[in-house]
């Protein structure tokens, strides 16, 4: 089965962030190939999403490499093989800084198209650039995106193209859709998209083995808009996604009814709004918090990947919500399937991180006369040593370049997994009646809301903050330190395992609770 | 608890494999050894205060039986001690916070405690028995021979000990015992 996600705009961005997160924990598919679009692509959310793909399938080449270091078939770390272009985002508009009046040639339309535009399009939306996106108006963005073409030259529209002609020649396709629906990128996409691949279908002939999934996000956070200076910008207005929504929604209706596009659609939303404590119009300062209602985007996206789904031939619609109480629990967070606890594999993987990062890391970081103090402990031996020991010359290379990259890579990962939970923690109640619970992280990180890095991961902790792991996930499972430096000295070694892929397979088992 | 439970296990193989020669020793003290035998003689030439025997009117043979019986319960005791410490030792091997790499090494002066407590308390076992008003036939071992059931029975249990926690500490307990950690990790 070949699985396809795309994230359109600054939410699907983010919520790509939680799916990535998810696969590294095991929640995955085999495969996935990972594609975003947004116009504003020097977007902090798409950035950051781009940084984060970077560095899961720099990890994945790393750790799952036959020749060196190997997790193996069996590890759920890093599980799904992650693919996407070079350029993992797709411009729907080429050129620098495009107006839709150029994109849409208007000086040279007839007259009387020119004026069916004038009443579409006030005069500042024609004239407004678009390099930073569709500014929450999807009539632009619509207009933009119809004018762009399915092209297969083009590499992102070259890999649907391939999906289909996979379809045809009879394995199972499924194409996964993300993206809000009050934004301007997202909420013009996201059709727009749906249909583009059901023209390309049509075209090829393709009848069956093809399944397109969406995840709509409802209206789930909003943000203060500073009073000064937005005289004339064109920009999200928190006070009108509700009435973009309901329009939005009502188009839905009729489009579901009408025209079958989806096979299965994921609506989440979140009341009341979380509050997000900055805002910038677009570009790289606009880099918002992820927020818990993305997470269902994400696992709405597993769900309808993992083999467990049965997709029928009639249109399914999914609803998702939390309990009604103010406060958010684990007991929230849906499973992917019957066999895959979304709960405990997230919670697996950042105990993983905290340990990875605070504990055993630093352990294995630097040259060998600095690891060697720890080569007598039975988790070096049966672990690293044995596995990093090279018998021509006698001697452990751990401390070598190659291996202490892959330290390196994974324990900036393993902060990029603390930073985006904490973060998620914290912003989604922020200023708001709200509660959640679901982790402790104040032992090991420092919340700024207004900075542009809002999480600092500490650098080392002390003795009784260390103590606090026991805490770290709010589930009373009273998880010690001590218990996975037990678990690993004792778990198994999976077969086919190489070089360090031993060990941060057993780690990442050993945190298991 | 299964690591627990392996960990007591091997525990009980070290002390297994030097502990059936004291069961031997013991089940030989208990039945009364020939009086020709090695142990036999062992004991009325080091054992004995022979001028304390010719004084009180008594012969060897005579006071053999309350004697052997006498060490062969010091051994039970002593036995009984060195098990129950090895077991004690591998368990909460377990539960010590060792949580970071390099931690154990820490534990090394818990286990020197441990160790040191064992070894009071047999020297303290050694003289209830060879040396306090507890026992009449105590009256007839010698100083000489008080000091070597004292040295023999410290040094061959606490091997025994050492036999049974060298194998049974937790694995990442191994830095707090004495060359433990020179095992093969997978042991």
């Amino acid at each position: 089965m070949k699985n396809f996600v795309i994230g359109i705009g600054g939410t699907g961005a983010k919520c790509l962030e939680h799916l990535l997160h998810c696969c590294s924990a095991g929640l995955g598919p085999e495969q996935l190939w990972v594609g975003m679009i947004d116009q504003d692509e020097a977007n902090g959310n798409v950035s950051r999403t781009k940084v984060l793909l970077s560095k899961y399938q720099n990890l994945q080449d790393s750790l799952r490499n036959e020749t060196k270091n190997d997790l193996a078939k069996d590890s759920n770390l890093l599980k799904t093989q992650v693919s996407s272009n070079a350029d993992s985002v797709w411009l729907p508009l080429k050129g620098s800084d495009p107006t839709l009046e150029e994109v849409v040639n208007y000086e040279l339309l007839k007259p009387e198209v020119k004026g069916l535009l004038d009443c579409l399009y006030a005069p500042e939306e024609k004239a407004q650039n678009l390099s930073e996106g569709f500014r929450a108006r999807p009539n632009i963005g619509a207009a933009a995106m119809l004018a762009t073409s399915a092209n297969e030259n083009d590499p992102f529209w070259n890999q649907i193209h391939k999906a289909i002609d996979a379809a045809r020649g009879g394995e199972e396709v499924r194409i996964f859709i993300i993206s809000s629906i009050f934004g301007g990128t997202g909420a013009s996409g996201f059709p727009n998209i749906a249909r583009k691949i059901k023209a390309i279908q049509k075209e090829k002939n393709v009848t069956s083995n093809l399944y397109i999934g969406g995840a709509l996000m409802l209206p789930y956070f909003t943000y203060d808009v500073p009073d000064e200076n937005m005289d004339g910008e064109i920009f999200a207005k928190p006070a009108e996604f509700l009435d973009q929504t309901k329009g939005a929604l009502e188009y839905y209706s009729k489009l579901f009814e009408y025209d079958k596009i989806f096979d299965q659609v994921y609506v989440a939303g979140w009341d009341p709004l979380s509050k997000v404590p900055s805002f910038k119009m677009g570009g790289n300062l606009q880099n918002n918090p992820p927020l818990f209602p993305e997470l269902y985007a994400a696992l709405g996206a597993l769900k309808f990947f993992s083999n467990d789904n049965k997709i029928s031939s009639n249109q399914e619609i999914f609803h998702i919500g939390k309990n009604e109480s103010e406060e958010i629990l684990w007991g929230d967070i849906p499973n992917v399937s019957n066999n895959l606890n979304s709960k405990e594999k997230i919670s697996q993987l950042i105990r993983f991180s905290f340990v990875y990062n605070f504990i055993y890391s630093p352990a294995l970081s630097g040259t060998w006369s600095k690891i060697k103090s720890f080569s007598d402990e039975s988790w070096f031996k049966r672990l690293i040593l044995k596995y990093t020991y090279n018998e021509d010359q006698k001697q452990c290379e751990i401390g070598h370049e190659y291996n202490q990259e892959v330290i390196s890579l994974m324990k900036e990962y393993s902060q990029d997994v603390l930073t985006w939970i904490a973060d998620m923690h914290h912003s989604t109640v922020i200023n708001t009646e709200q509660k959640i619970n679901l982790i402790f992280s104040d032992f090991f990180s420092e919340f700024s809301p207004k900075k542009t890095n809002r999480i600092k991961i500490k650098d080392k902790l002390t003795f009784s903050e260390k103590k606090e792991f026991a805490q770290l996930i709010s589930d009373n499972s009273n998880f010690k330190l001590l218990n996975i430096m037990s678990n690993i000295c004792y778990k198994k070694i999976n077969k086919n395992q190489k070089g360090l892929g031993v060990f941060m397979d057993v780690l990442f088992r050993s945190c298991e609770k | 608890m299964v690591h627990v439970f392996k960990s007591l296990l091997l525990a009980s193989l070290g002390v297994a494999s030097l502990g059936w020669l004291s069961f031997l020793l013991i089940g030989t003290l208990l039945n009364g050894p020939d009086a020709d035998s090695a142990l036999a003689q062992y004991v009325a030439d080091h054992i004995l205060f022979e001028e304390n025997l010719d004084q009180l009117g008594w012969t060897f043979s005579e006071v053999s039986e309350g004697l052997f019986k006498l060490i062969a319960h010091m051994n039970i005791v002593f036995l009984g001690v060195t098990v129950v410490m090895t077991l004690s030792w591998s368990a909460l091997s377990h539960f010590l916070n060792i949580d970071a790499p390099g931690k154990a090494k820490i534990y090394f002066i818990h286990w020197s405690v441990f160790t040191g407590i064992l070894i009071a308390i047999f020297l303290a076992i050694a003289w209830y028995f060879t040396k306090s008003a507890a026992f009449e036939t105590a009256e007839l071992i010698s100083t000489g021979g008080s000091f070597q059931l004292t040295l023999f029975g410290v040094i061959f249990y606490t091997l025994i000990y050492y036999l049974g926690v060298l194998l049974g500490t937790a694995r990442f307990a191994r830095s707090s015992v004495l060359f433990a950690n020179k095992l093969p990790g997978v042991l």
